[in-house]
């Protein structure tokens, strides 16, 4: 069954404390390439049948309305699973 | 003036809850229990004022508040409180579910040092004229718990100055225990109807069983004004949602 991927990330001016304290202990692991880790958020949701423009634009309006919240949070990209 | 009926939400396995109806009860209130999926405004007939306690309910996995503000009560509080026929106040986790609802700006992100914290904070009240602070003076200081690990409150630069100039921020952090903007951890809506608080005033309410004390551990009872705030508010609530008289 095709899968709906959505992505949430947290805003660019809102901070990430998760993805700050993963990038605390970058360097003492000896990954020092990367200079900043933001954290987000992968959803799947699962479709019965065939993915059309209607339901891709449904997990889009589900994106908007619960899984990401606009104060504090985008969404990134929906799209299906390859 | 009879005991003024103050409705609680009930939501799934919320775990302050229980504390919240007991803390009503000692403040001479009447708590009325809720149904998170009531959608009948007769439920709300005689309750002017209606507290969502915290508690993590529905867990914070997707964010912390976001699945209880989508319960059907919440369309109903939301009706009420526009056509300004009733005051919600969300505590700690109600607070989030609040900004998830979008009846309060703002939001919350993961604590500073991501995490769950548990400690006493030391807040200060900027406002003695709303519904959940008027039993306090101005400049008052208490010591509240503060729990969770989505504490850390966040807006757009817009929405603080907004707060500020308007006058909404009711209680302030001394000292920034989770480093929220603005040392925020209490505000209301612009026109008084909805308001918020990151802390658990139900946990500061019986001598012996509250926070941090110089007469001894457990002695401090600060969060007792809270609710007795309410119920008066809740007894003498004007249409414009105005507090009146004491």
């Amino acid at each position: 069954m095709p899968t709906i991927v959505v992505e949430v990330m947290p805003k660019p001016e809102v901070l990430d404390p998760q993805g700050k304290a993963i990038d605390a202990r970058l360097p003492e692991l000896g990954f020092r390439e990367f200079t900043s880790v933001r954290q987000g958020k992968r959803f799947e949701l699962t479709v019965e049948g065939e993915v059309t423009p209607d339901v891709l634009d449904r997990a889009k309006a589900l994106a908007a309305e619960l899984l990401a919240n606009p104060s504090t949070e985008y969404v990134a990209n929906v799209e299906v699973a390859k | 003036m009879s005991e003024p009926n103050i409705g609680v939400v009930m939501f799934d396995a919320a775990t302050d809850a229980a504390s919240v109806i007991r803390a009503v009860q000692l403040a001479g209130g009447t708590p009325v229990p809720l149904h998170p999926k009531t959608t009948v405004a007769p439920d709300l007939a005689d309750v002017s004022v209606v507290i969502l306690p915290g508690g993590f309910s529905y867990g914070d996995y997707l964010r912390a508040g976001a699945l209880a503000a989508t319960q059907p009560i919440m369309r109903v509080l939301k009706e009420a409180v526009q056509s300004k026929e009733l005051t919600v106040i969300g505590v700690g986790n109600g607070f989030q579910v609040l900004t998830e609802a979008e009846l309060l700006p703002g939001g919350f992100i993961a604590n500073q040092t991501p995490g769950f914290h548990h400690s006493e904070v030391e807040l200060v009240i900027a406002d003695n004229s709303s519904a959940m602070t008027n039993a306090y003076d101005l400049g008052e200081q208490i010591r509240l718990i503060q729990k969770g690990a989505y504490m850390q409150y966040v807006a757009t630069e817009t929405e603080l100055q907004k707060l500020e100039n308007q006058g909404n921020i009711i209680i302030r952090a001394k000292k920034s225990a989770d480093d929220s903007v603005h040392d925020i951890v209490g505000i209301s809506s612009t026109d008084g109807f909805v308001l918020g608080l990151m802390a658990s005033p139900e946990y500061a309410i019986e001598e012996g069983f509250g926070t941090d004390h110089p007469d001894g551990p457990g002695m401090g009872v600060d969060g007792q004004g809270f609710f007795v705030s309410i119920v008066r508010a809740a007894g003498a609530i004007d249409n414009e949602g105005v507090v009146v008289g004491e």
